[in-house]
């Protein structure tokens, strides 16, 4: 088994790690970067929870390969914040309580802001459409459908 | 779940991934958007030693309009791309509405028009995790000598849940097969081969590199259908394409209609065709050809509906894709 060096941008910062082909990028992310925001959930792309932006858009972290990512930018939920100011998708679903165990917001939270960035001014319908590849056990969705609404009010594609 | 090992080849070229692919024929797999690939490993139903990505190879993902009145979507092409293409919308919106069906909206980024067509077949006996597979004989797609669904079968009857091709079959494509010998086109309806083991033509050292649709003709319609369990994600439990052609009195001159998610493969509901083809259609005319249709498939116990349930839904299916194209009331 022969280790890859793989060059990776996260959050804007240059990291390098040695890792076999078969690591998908979720495990590098939590267990060599220990970046533990972007979660481990169904681990087959069915849940969303380890959403990650690559290159602005979407992926599931776990069926994406670290070396298939390599010298692109990604994004994880640690890299959203400026500074101490909210991105104001996370603004608008810790105001609107659109959070209760908070497993899957990272993955929601990612999945809107990519949505909200091709769509801006979205239609409610359109919001659960974009959203029905993240899976909630607690809210009911309807209040991360309220956030990512209000988000769009206030210009949160733009970030 | 760790993937287990393998080595990996990121091509760059067609031809780099044809040489890849003909040196290591027996214990290689084609990964695009990696979708099923990837979750197939993980619960051991793929064990490749080396992976072939294409997803690296550029120029395998653009949609061309060719002057014979030929449309091109390259096999790397993401859903994504086709939904929002301005040709494909134009030409093709039933597609569009196909693909806007398949799993959830965020997997239209990695997911490619390719692996759709090319994705294997699925039962709730197969695509488990190891331990639950472990506690039962192997099936035939596992490699043994029984089928659970259907122990009788003698074969596989593993489904084909692909929600692109029955709408492009409809659509008269072709898909175009290149390997170190050259290239071959073949209809899409002769791709498949109705085994659940291995589902299509597609030799060990070919790679499918592109689908070409005719241009619709004037006065064509086509629509899907597709029912699932959960309104995202799932795979359909049934599904259909279809497209007619009509003429200036909208006397029905061509029809196909195209079933899947209920065999191993597509399935052209022929019998049916010919009962639609030279009538001007009304409400009563599709009924009949919905009820023909329930007649060429066979479902069997192997996805989360009954087999009685999907022959229902085929026929509520190919009624609403016929009372849509031909704007009859009815479909509901």
């Amino acid at each position: 088994m022969v280790d890859r060096a793989i060059k990776l941008i996260v959050n804007g910062d240059r990291y390098s790690v040695n890792v076999p082909a078969e690591t998908t990028l979720l495990e590098v992310l939590r267990e060599n970067l220990q970046m533990t925001g972007t979660k481990f959930g169904c681990d087959t792309g069915e849940c969303g929870a380890c959403t990650v932006l690559v290159d602005g858009l979407p992926f599931r972290s776990c069926l994406t390969l670290a070396v298939e990512v390599e010298g692109k930018r990604i994004t994880t939920i640690e890299g959203l914040a400026k500074g101490h100011e909210l991105h104001p998708v996370q603004k608008k679903f810790v105001e609107l309580q659109a959070i209760q165990c908070g497993f899957c917001s990272p993955g929601m939270i990612l999945t809107a802001v990519a949505f909200l960035a091709e769509n801006p001014k979205p239609t409610r319908d359109e919001v659960r459409r974009a959203m029905s590849g993240n899976i909630c056990r607690c809210t009911g969705y309807q209040k991360i459908v309220e956030a990512v609404l209000a988000a769009s009010e206030m210009d949160g594609g733009d970030a | 779940m760790h993937l287990p090992h393998f080595e990996i080849t990121n091509a760059r070229t067609l031809d780099d991934a044809l040489s890849v692919l003909s040196d290591h024929e027996d214990r290689i797999m084609i990964k695009a958007g990696g979708t099923a690939l990837i979750p197939a490993m993980k619960l051991g139903l793929a064990n490749p030693d080396r992976v072939l990505n294409i997803s690296t190879i550029s120029g395998l993902d653009q949609i061309n309009r060719h002057e014979e009145g030929i449309i091109s979507i390259g096999a790397n092409t993401s859903l994504f791309q086709i939904r929002h293409s301005p040709i494909i919308k134009e030409n093709f919106p039933a597609l569009v509405e196909a693909v806007e069906s398949v799993s959830s909206p965020p997997l239209h980024h990695s997911s490619t028009i390719g692996g759709n067509i090319c994705q294997d077949c699925r039962c709730i006996y197969y695509n488990q995790s190891r331990t639950w597979r472990a506690l039962r004989p192997k099936c035939f797609k596992a490699g043994g000598r029984l089928c659970h669904a259907v122990p009788d079968a003698g074969r596989c009857s593993a489904v084909y849940k692909g929600d692109l091709a029955p709408i492009l079959i409809s659509l008269n494509a072709s898909v175009v097969l290149a390997s170190g010998k050259g290239t071959r086109k073949i209809p899409l309806s002769e791709f498949f081969t109705g085994n659940g083991i291995r589902p299509n033509i597609l030799g060990l050292t070919e790679i499918l590199t592109e689908i070409l649709i005719p241009k619709p003709k004037s006065r064509s319609r086509s629509a899907v259908e597709k029912v699932r369990i959960r309104s995202s994600l799932d795979y359909a439990i049934a599904t259909g394409g279809v497209t007619v052609c009509t003429d200036s009195e909208g006397k029905c001159t061509d029809c196909k209609i195209v079933l899947g998610a209920l065999g191993p493969g597509p399935i052209e509901a022929t019998e049916a065709e010919k009962i639609i083809i030279g009538t001007i259609p009304d409400k009563e005319i599709c009924r009949r050809v919905a009820k023909e249709v329930i007649n060429k498939i066979h479902p069997v116990a192997n996805t989360e509906s009954t087999p009685e349930h999907r022959m229902k839904l085929a026929e509520f299916i190919i009624l609403r894709c016929l009372s849509k194209v031909h704007a009859i009331d009815g479909g509901d």
